[in-house]
């Protein structure tokens, strides 16, 4: 399996996603949570799988404590474990 | 994707499908996000490990100038692009020496650091590319014309 997973991150898969957004924070919540809305582009990199690497683009969206991306990219390979894409 | 910001804490969980969830724990510090993810699903296979996050700043500019190769040739172009406050992108661009296009109007998104910009009138240009960490660059790949034009790379930036 873990054969499987090191191909699937060697072939990187373009995955599209869309997510529902989350539910609406109470009013005042807020209070405390540092403002991150805006576009993000996150690198990760599997300590699990040396050398592999991904990617996740989206724009999230801030509600006081809550946050959402109705939409985002993400570029990895994990769907390709098991033949599966 | 769905989360939380408990002060400077950051945990997303981002879903693709029913096969695979990327759940992301990071703190903020200085405008950058760094932490650990792990996967559950088929997909994931149980794959963890780290993580860096940087914003993308707007490409809100009524001075980006750029070329568009072509197979035969290049145009070179001016643009205007205008971003909301939720990533999606507006504007207009000016070709000064093409004969397949002229002026376009365009819709599209910024996510992250990837931008995509379609014309409002359909389909005559398509455009998808990479922003750098600054939004003053934008490279990629183009199908002016419908294709007409040709498929081939982009070039524009800002000052």
């Amino acid at each position: 399996m873990k054969e499987l997973a090191l191909l699937g991150w060697l072939a990187p898969l373009l995955l599209w996603a869309g997510c529902g957004g989350g539910a609406a924070s109470p009013p005042g919540d807020g209070g405390n949570a540092a403002q991150v809305q805006g576009n993000w582009y996150l690198a990760l990199t599997s300590t699990s799988i040396p050398g592999s690497q991904g990617e996740a683009n989206l724009f999230i969206k801030q509600t006081g404590k809550t946050i959402s991306a109705p939409s985002l990219h993400a570029y990895g390979a994990w769907c390709l474990q098991g033949g599966r894409r | 994707m769905t989360g939380t910001v408990e002060e400077n804490k950051v945990a997303l969980t981002i879903r693709i499908g029913s096969e695979l969830q990327l759940k992301l724990t990071g703190t903020l510090s200085n405008g950058a996000l760094t932490g650990t993810y792990t996967t559950i699903g088929s997909c994931g296979n149980g794959d963890a490990g780290n993580f860096t996050g940087q914003i993308s700043t707007p490409v809100t500019s009524t001075l980006w100038a750029g070329t568009a190769l072509f197979p035969g040739g290049s145009a070179d172009f001016t643009a205007a692009l205008s971003e909301d406050s939720a990533g999606m992108v507006t504007g207009s661009l000016a070709f000064s020496n093409s004969t397949c296009v002229t002026t376009l109007n365009i819709t599209g998104s910024h996510w992250g650091r990837l931008v995509t910009m379609t014309d409002t009138n359909g389909m005559v240009i398509d455009m998808w590319g990479s922003v750098d960490a600054n939004s003053k660059t934008i490279s990629g790949y183009q199908l002016l014309g419908g294709g007409v034009c040709g498929f081939d790379t982009y070039d524009m930036s800002r000052p």
